[in-house]
């Protein structure tokens, strides 16, 4: 459904990415670990055909993103770190806007149902989204997700800043999202949260991916050890030298 | 994707308080404005009318005398109220509105509105045009300013290009729904305000008229679309709202203040008028005409015995006084020609100049297309100027003729005219220049204005493709 074949990207005398290679299927979630410049958030604008590749390929469904960014773009579903919305528009008016401008007309009831399985309450719906918190706003971001029907789910640090009950809503989302078969890669610094929800867990540093474990194999603490063994590797290293 | 977004905007627009604040004191400007500017124009219109009938009055009750003394005494013609000058004065104020219609000599309009304002001038100013030209910029830049800069900070522009919006989509939905939200109010305020000031102004033919509001709906559409997309554009080039708001007052204070004064002041200093004691001079050197000429005079009784296929002057079948008088109508047409000429020369040199800074300052474009189709610009005026000296010849001629025909018998100018030949002098009905007939005049500016349309869209275009390149690759 999604995959990075020998995917890199320069920016100047920058290797951003470096040969990348990974693929994530119907019905999985992808967490990206690492530390800040480790190449996640250029993996995620790769696929959403943001970026052009310095070489191999960014491949939605088969489709190399930058090649058809329109027809890739149609079967992605993005939730940033902040879910930007309109404050002057309600929940279920931003989503209809969205989902409009992704060619899908649906009903009222129909968006609010898809706001309500995001986890946003009826009764917020229909208040203006400049007096949404963080977390309601990413419920609407998945609910564009969700009524949009979109098979693959790009989500950039999405729960950095969100109170632990709303980040457990949005995990719960993430779940629902993955049982229903969607292809899911997480970008997050959060080890546990990733343990929680990720089927397989991809460590990233310096642009590349330098370990994928399966999350159901080890637990939270073991996850964090072997991430903070690769962190704590080019910092002992560059100690040496 | 495009309509969605013009959706969008303007349902926030309608519910942003700016946009209402803003939009509620433009409509309230133009309303006043319109109010003002009928009143004036009506009180002029009235009198105006009060005026032509007392000349009326005083002409035919002038009593019994020469038709040279009449020619003397002389008649006034009145500039009509130009079509829409409740809506744009254009020069209406500033150049004279009545011509002295007497013999020898064909004077300069006379009797300038801004000259009879004193204090009040200013209220002339702030007609519906000015404001449309001048402060409705401002008001669309200060609801503009944050159309993409605001997107940008609050990171929708990022999430609308993750959906797939590519840049023309998005300034095409933003400018369609700025002007769908400002047309909305706009467009209704600027067609009631072209017909209440179409009533108010002089009688013109309905076709005419039609042609003008529509051109004058036209050229504001346009413009206003431009400005829009320039507000847009320039938004999309700024890092945030408050840098966006500062280029664009910056812009509006430049272009549509301070370049439009820059123009008229270098085309001013570049082709000067003539002094005004320098214009009479000239005009009375015009004036004595044939009686300067001594050759020219000698030669009159020649001309007037052949003419009539006499051999002695006292055979003529005509007065020849009379004769000689109009002989010298006729010898100063082309020198009060050359007068004039030189001056519409010096006004044509201005004229360039003004045309030219419209490249830099299109705003020049549409006060010239704006005053043309108004019916209050120069070319107008010149037609005021062309039919009343028309009209001044027609009567020299008849005076003349009725002297040299009835006065024959007469010796010299013993022979004397009553009400019944006054009578026979029509009012001076200029009626109103046809806007069909100047149209292609006013060709350049109309491409211009085009030109700037086009290129603020395609700016728009460019602006917004820059920013959202930046935005989803930081």
């Amino acid at each position: 459904m999604l995959e990075a074949k020998n995917l890199s990207k320069s920016f100047g005398a920058v290797n951003a990415l470096n040969d990348l290679n990974l693929s994530v299927r119907e019905g999985e979630i992808l967490c990206l670990l690492g530390a800040n410049g480790a190449g996640k958030t250029t993996t995620i604008n790769l696929f959403l055909g943001f970026l052009e590749p310095s070489a191999g390929a960014a491949l939605i469904d088969g489709v190399a993103a930058h090649q058809d960014p329109a027809g890739t773009k149609a079967k992605l579903g993005y939730i940033p770190e902040q879910v930007a919305l309109y404050p002057q528009l309600s929940g279920l008016e931003n989503l209809d806007y969205f989902l409009r401008l992704a060619g899908v007309q649906a009903k009222k009831a129909e968006l609010l149902q898809s706001l309500q399985a995001a986890g946003l309450e009826r009764a917020a719906a229909g208040r203006k989204a400049g007096t949404y918190s963080k977390g309601m706003r990413q419920k609407v971001g998945i609910g564009v997700a969700l009524a949009k029907k979109a098979p693959v789910l790009l989500l950039d640090e999405p729960l950095s800043g969100l109170d632990p009950s709303a980040a457990n809503g949005l995990c719960e989302s993430l779940r629902q999202l993955r049982d229903n078969g969607r292809a899911i890669l997480m970008a997050t610094h959060d080890v546990f949260r990733a343990k929680e929800v990720g089927t397989r867990i991809g460590i990233m540093k310096g642009g590349r991916l330098v370990e994928q474990l399966a999350a159901d194999k080890l637990d939270a603490r073991e996850i964090e050890q072997v991430y903070l063994s690769h962190m704590h590797d080019g910092a002992d290293a560059a100690h040496a030298a | 994707m495009i309509s969605a977004i013009a959706r969008k905007e303007l349902k926030i627009y309608w519910r942003s308080g700016v946009f209402l604040a803003v939009t509620a004191a433009l409509t309230v400007l133009i309303l006043m404005s319109v109010i003002l500017s009928v009143q004036r124009v009506s009180a002029f219109e009235r009198e105006r009318m009060s005026a032509v009938a007392a000349d009326r009055t005083v002409w035919n009750e002038q009593g019994v005398k020469n038709p040279h003394g009449a020619a003397h005494f002389a008649r006034y013609a009145f500039r009509p109220t130009p079509t829409l000058a409740a809506f744009d004065p254009g020069v209406a104020d500033y150049a004279g509105m009545a011509i002295w219609m007497e013999a020898h000599y064909q004077n300069p309009a006379v009797f300038r509105r801004a000259e009879e304002q004193g204090d009040t001038g200013w209220i002339a100013s702030l007609s519906p045009a000015w404001i449309l030209q001048t402060m409705t910029p401002l008001f669309i830049f200060l609801v503009l300013f944050g159309a993409i800069a605001g997107e940008r900070e609050s990171g929708t522009l990022r999430q609308n290009a993750a959906l797939g919006v590519g840049p023309r989509a998005f300034a095409g939905g933003k400018l369609g729904g700025a002007a769908l939200s400002l047309g909305i109010v706009v467009a209704p305020v600027l067609a009631g305000a072209l017909l209440v000031a179409a009533g108010a102004g002089g009688a013109v033919s309905l076709e005419d008229n039609a042609l003008r509001i529509t051109g004058l709906m036209l050229v504001y559409g346009a413009f206003l679309l431009a400005v829009g997309a320039i507000a847009i554009g320039v938004s999309a080039l700024c890092r945030d709202r408050r840098s966006a708001l500062i280029a664009l007052v910056s812009i509006w204070a430049v272009s549509f203040v301070f370049a439009p004064r820059l123009a008229g002041d270098m085309a001013a200093s570049a082709h000067p008028e003539p002094d005004a004691g320098a214009l009479t001079a000239a005009l009375q050197t015009a004036a004595r005409g044939l009686g300067a000429d001594a050759a020219a005079m000698a030669a009159l009784p020649a001309d007037a015995m052949a003419e009539y296929g006499v051999e002695r002057l006292e055979d003529l079948p005509i007065n020849f006084l009379g004769y000689r008088l109009q002989r010298a109508e006729e010898y100063a047409y082309d020198l009060f020609a050359r007068v004039y000429g030189q001056l519409g020369a010096v006004h044509d040199a201005q004229e360039r100049i003004l045309r030219a800074a419209s490249v830099i300052a299109p705003v020049m474009a549409v006060k010239r297309l704006s005053s043309g189709l108004a019916g209050v610009d120069r070319r107008h005026q010149q037609a005021f100027i062309d039919g009343a000296e028309a009209h001044r010849r027609g009567i020299m001629a008849q005076l003349n003729g009725d002297f040299m025909i009835n006065g024959a018998d007469a010796v010299g100018a013993a022979y004397t005219a009553d009400e019944k030949l006054w009578r026979q002098i029509e009012d001076f009905d200029h009626g109103s220049l046809s806007f069909r007939a100047v149209a292609g005049s006013y060709l350049s500016s109309a491409l211009v204005l085009l030109a700037y349309l086009l290129g603020s869209i395609v700016f728009v275009r460019w602006a917004v493709a820059r920013a959202q390149k930046r935005v989803i690759q930081s």
